[in-house]
């Protein structure tokens, strides 16, 4: 293809306007005719049975017109790896007695408004029957009296290894071995997590409003938990204030719940979790406890790697599969380690359920990993940047877990460019300095996959329809939650069809209109969606030219189109405008009267890895144990920045996003009860807290993908957290391993050293 | 004077907003309603609290005191006077407070919330909310300030440091309100200093720990010392020990050293999620040094 026209340009983002102007409409904003507010009635304890539900006095309380209790409506479990059989399908869906977490939702009512909701919710009486409770995930993969789930409180162990383990420590000269804990970080979208509406109608037809990441998907489990076909069931997705994998498949007690009660009570009905609900009761990052022994040569190459992972999934099962797998997958490709052996755990506890989170399991693993390679370079001595180029697996290498081999890897550019932005060889020399401000710099390497094809079922479709005044609708169900993927599918049409972006319009997502997608995760959507538009587009394409062909009477292959053109390639002066061709098609031939249309559904032929390097420095604070990150220098390989305003907007985000998980984030748990769970105590970092944050794009061209791009969304925050406990280090001279790092930690580690 | 039923967007309930005019109206609005009635200046203390939290069922009726020409400052002869519902930009803007013997108020004034709040934010709200971490109490209380207080039978002074009972809880009675704060003027060499630690990477907080200090010499010993600390107790307070260690000293390293152990030992500060104890002691004795090292840096320049 020729000098690109579109792809890579800054192109505003489409949905700019109307959220600037407050035009754009959330979950939470959709209010329809008749409609029913709901509310959930939540677990107080931590664990319990639920003996008897009194809803008498509720259920006659004028106004209230749905009750629905967890007796009856199913809960939704183990998103999506149980998609692939009918036979799992079944263990989806858990119908029971049981709260498993404060918080845990018990029932909803529906009634005409929130003052008659409030006063019902009141009227009910639960009884409990109080059964002991597990909050260390430690204690609870031992304990075999007190269990979780029926099965147990194992909710799975994963085991893998390659290489010869033993061969690998035999051969290494100096072998550590550390444990490191991470925090159960919490999404804190600015949309709270948790709002729909749902309208069940009399013709038995459900349409459900919800600004999920996983349209298809979520109403795939919708259908299942309801016992409908799937076209009975209508998921629109509306606009979204943010996600980061909180919205990875159904919320627990949202949509099901909400769907549930509007089919008892044939009215639309609204439930809308406040903040407080969203931090107690919605999905979190899965708090890790990561025990790690490297070896390496004292050339400094890493010869062994032995990771144990327990990982705390709360007190239902949503992504633990996928998250632990991550660990692996990203662990053990980023180096080219011969010999790795892992082994995950994924534990219940009473406590709120764990999830999606940007960086899925990634951010821990990387915590983990990226501390112990620069605790072996400290120890033999090595520069914490060259250890990173003898080790990392470059293209052409294989993926020891995916088995694909490595097509793009632009690791030593991002090194190369954020350590020359970031002066990290004269920084790295200097003295911390003689006052109590510790200065220092550390930096991180990080593996992420884009999408999961291969791993899971992951399709991505698009459907471009051309218009009779050549302008162009792109029907795609890539859910859009506020990182600009809408934007940039309209940039790879615009570009492959050579119309104006202006004139394409990309639909709403809706699964009764738009195809299947398996929705928003694993910074998939510039790529799978790319690649699914950019197929669509080449067939509308190429049926354009068909047409055009015939009207210019040139043969296809030498035509080309340029602005709304199509050209005879060796004489521009032969065109015709892609409006006239498409009226004349449409309407104008009466025997012909057709649309282009251009449509593709399936999966991308790869999973790549995209990749990143972080520089962190900080200012350590030896009196008070403070810790400042001053700048970050962000270099990430994203393949082909296909809009680079975008891309920055990524790694600035997830820049920041990351400090939190180092610094300040992390929900606090005591005796089953969340203590932070609200905007004040919980500690995200504010715009004037964001220190400077320099991205640097390196474009490796992806081969598999369009025009050359890979993913960039959640990789942007795993390596930040590694970044920074390299980079107090540095400074202080203590190594960090429990997340978020605190200043009495840090104090704490000081006092051990000078003592 | 307006009275209207008033329901906010936020959570906060209530049955009547009045706007009086002058004190006078103000003190008969709050005489009769008692314990049902509420001052309000700028809000940012009371608006932000949610059902459940403390003081919320207490804004039965609320008093809007912001447009009766409560917001001046202005010098007299025995001190300066800050209206009570002067903003704490305002006051920051004040140019005698930029001078040396005031910086403590204006690093407090700096350090209190954001530009936007600081806009709305009054002194008098800052006070009689009664925080245990107020930044503006520990300045005021190093400076000596008095407090002027209306109430039916008319006004009557109260000291600053006899103006906190408890935590969230101030000397003023159901009827009065606090009218201005006299500050008496300072020798001019005086040095004093205000620090706050609050949670890392976070440029705008609550205090963890927060103090002030104020030190006048004479040749090489310390005249009068004060050291205020907050947020380490149920009230902002003096750590009058620790200010006797250093009164008639010379201020070397050691004896600030020993007298800030002192102001630390004198705190009782609690574990809550944002810090515990033992780190608020530790942090107490570290600021309270750094703060007298500036003061005396500042008296010597
Ligand atoms: C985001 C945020 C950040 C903040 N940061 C800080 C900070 O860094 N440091 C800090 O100290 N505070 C901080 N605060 C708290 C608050 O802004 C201050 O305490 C502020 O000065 C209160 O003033 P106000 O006029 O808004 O008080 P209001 O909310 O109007 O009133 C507070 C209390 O004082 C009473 N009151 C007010 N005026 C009078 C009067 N004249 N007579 C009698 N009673 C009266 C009210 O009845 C109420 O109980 C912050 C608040 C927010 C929302």
């Amino acid at each position: 293809m020729d000098k690109l026209e579109v792809v890579g340009k800054p192109i505003k983002r489409i949905d700019g306007i109307d959220k600037v102007t407050g035009a754009a409409k959330y979950a939470t904003d959709i209010t329809l005719d008749n409609m029913l507010y709901a509310k959930l009635l939540r677990s107080p304890h931590a664990h319990a049975k639920v003996t008897h539900i009194d809803t008498a006095a509720a259920e006659n309380l004028p106004g209230v017109k749905a009750v629905a209790t967890i007796l009856e409506v199913p809960k939704v479990l183990q998103y999506w790896y149980f998609l692939r059989t009918g036979k799992k399908e079944k263990q989806i869906y858990l119908r029971d007695n049981i709260v498993r977490f404060v918080g845990d939702p018990v029932l909803a009512v529906a009634a005409k408004d929130e003052e008659t909701v409030s006063k019902a919710l009141s009227l009910i009486t639960v009884t409990y029957e109080k059964l002991p409770d597990l909050q260390d995930p430690v204690v609870a993969l031992e304990e075999e009296s007190i269990k979780i789930h029926s099965k147990g409180n194992v909710a799975m162990k994963a085991e893998k290894e390659f290489g010869d383990i033993q061969e690998g420590f035999n051969r290494a000269d100096v072998i550590i071995e550390n444990t490191y804990h991470t925090s159960k970080q919490k999404h804190a979208s600015l949309e709270p997590i948790g709002s729909c509406v749902a309208h069940y109608q009399p013709d038995k037809r459900l349409t459900v409003f919800s600004s999920t990441q996983l349209p298809h998907w979520s109403r795939h489990y919708l259908a299942g938990a309801l016992e409908m076909p799937l076209n009975k069931v209508r998921v629109i997705k509306p606009y979204t204030g943010g996600a980061f994998g909180g919205r990875c498949g159904l919320i627990h007690g949202l949509e099901v719940m909400c769907s549930w009660l509007s089919r008892k009570a044939l009215r639309p009905v609204r439930l809308s979790f406040s903040r407080e609900e969203d931090f107690i009761a919605t999905e979190s990052r899965h708090p890790m406890i990561i025990k790690m022994k490297t070896g390496a040569t004292k050339e400094g190459i890493i010869t062994a790697n032995d990771v144990k992972i327990i990982a705390d999934v709360g007190g239902y099962g949503t992504h633990y599969i996928g998250v632990i797998a991550d660990c692996l997958s990203t662990g053990g490709a980023l180096y080219k380690i011969p010999n790795y052996r892992f082994y995950g755990t994924a534990v219940y506890t009473n406590k709120s359920l764990c999830g999606a989170l940007r960086g899925y399991g990634n951010p821990q693993m990387n915590f983990a990993q990226e501390s112990q390679v620069d605790i072996i370079a400290e120890k033999l001595g090595v520069d914490p940047l060259k250890i990173r180029l003898k080790n990392y697996r470059p293209k052409g290498d294989m993926d020891p877990v995916l088995r694909e081999k490595i097509q793009s890897n632009g690791l030593p550019e991002c090194l190369e460019k954020g350590a020359a932005e970031a002066d990290w060889d004269a920084k790295r020399c200097q003295l911390p300095g003689i006052t109590v401000i510790k200065r220092g710099i550390g930096l991180s390497i990080m593996l992420h996959g884009t999408g999961a094809a291969g791993a899971l079922p992951d399709p991505a479709s698009a459907t471009i329809m051309i218009n009779a005044d050549g302008s162009v609708n792109l029907l795609t169900a890539a859910a859009d939650e506020g990182q600009g993927n809408r934007t940039v599918l309209a940039q790879v049409a615009s570009e492959v069809l050579g119309i104006d972006i202006e004139k394409i319009t990309v639909s709403d997502t809706d699964t009764a209109v738009t195809p299947l997608d398996c929705g928003t995760h694993g910074s998939r959507q510039a790529y799978s969606g790319g690649l699914a538009v950019k197929a669509a587009a080449t067939e509308a394409r190429n049926k354009m030219l068909f047409f055009a062909a015939k009207s210019l009477g040139v043969k296809q292959q030498k035509l080309g189109i340029k602005k709304g053109r199509i050209y005879e390639l060796s004489d521009p002066e032969n065109n015709i405008l892609i409006h006239e061709l498409m009226r004349q098609n449409q309407i104008g031939d009466m025997s012909l009267c057709e649309q282009v249309i251009g449509s593709f559904s399936g999966i991308a032929s790869a999973m790549p890895g995209y990749y990143g390097a972080i520089f962190a420095e900080v200012e350590v604070n030896t009196e008070t144990g403070e810790v400042r990150v001053t700048k970050l220098t962000s270099a990430f390989d994203v393949g082909r920045a296909l809009n680079p305003d975008l891309v920055e907007g990524q790694i600035t985000g997830g820049g920041a996003m990351g400090i939190g998980f180092a610094l300040t984030e992390g929900l606090i748990v005591k005796d089953g009860h969340i203590l932070n769970g609200n905007l004040t105590d919980y500690r995200l970092l504010r715009a004037c807290d964001v220190p400077e944050i320099v991205p640097i794009i390196v474009e490796s061209n992806e081969p598999t993908g369009p025009f050359g791009a890979k993913g960039i969304g959640e990789g942007a925050m795993v390596n930040v957290a590694s970044a920074i406990a390299n980079a107090i280090c540095h400074a202080s001279g203590v190594r960090l391993t429990d997340l978020c790092m605190t200043p009495e930690n840090i104090l704490q580690k000081l006092e051990e050293k000078t003592a | 004077m307006s009275e209207r039923g008033y329901k906010m967007s936020i959570a906060l309930k209530f049955e009547g907003y009045h706007r009086p005019a002058n004190v006078d109206q103000a003190v008969k609005i709050l005489t009769k309603y008692g314990n049902n009635a509420q001052v309000i200046a700028g809000g940012t203390d009371i608006l932000p609290r949610r059902p459940g939290g403390n003081n919320a069922g207490n804004g039965k009726h609320l008093v809007d005191i912001v447009h009766m020409g409560l917001d001046y400052i202005r010098e007299e002869k025995n001190g300066i006077y800050i209206a009570a519902a002067a903003t704490i930009n305002s006051i920051g803007a004040f140019p005698l407070f930029s001078q040396t013997p005031y910086l403590a108020l204006s690093e407090a004034l700096a350090c209190h919330s954001t530009r936007t709040i600081r806009n709305r934010a009054t002194i008098g709200g800052n006070l009689c909310n009664a925080s245990p971490c107020a930044d503006l109490a520990l300045p005021l209380l190093v400076l000596g300030a008095r407090l002027i207080v209306a109430g039916p039978e008319g006004n009557r002074q109260i000291p600053i440091q006899d103006f906190y009972v408890g935590t969230n809880l101030c000397a003023l009675d159901s009827n009065e309100m606090l009218l201005e704060i006299c500050i008496p003027f300072c020798e001019e060499k005086t040095g004093t200093s205000f620090l706050k630690l609050g949670r890392q990477q976070t440029v705008i907080d609550m205090a963890l720990v927060n103090v002030a200090t104020f030190l006048t010499m004479e040749g090489q010993c310390c005249v009068t010392v004060r050291i205020a600390l907050g947020s380490v107790g149920p009230v902002p307070f003096r750590a009058k020990k620790a200010e006797s260690m250093l009164t008639g000293k010379r201020p070397d390293k050691k004896t600030i050293q020993l007298a800030a152990e002192a102001a630390a030992e004198a705190s009782a500060p609690l574990d809550d999620i944002r810090a515990t104890a033992a780190y608020r002691k530790k942090m107490a004795v570290i600021l309270v040094r750094q703060a007298l090292e500036n003061s005396v840096r500042r008296y010597q320049a």
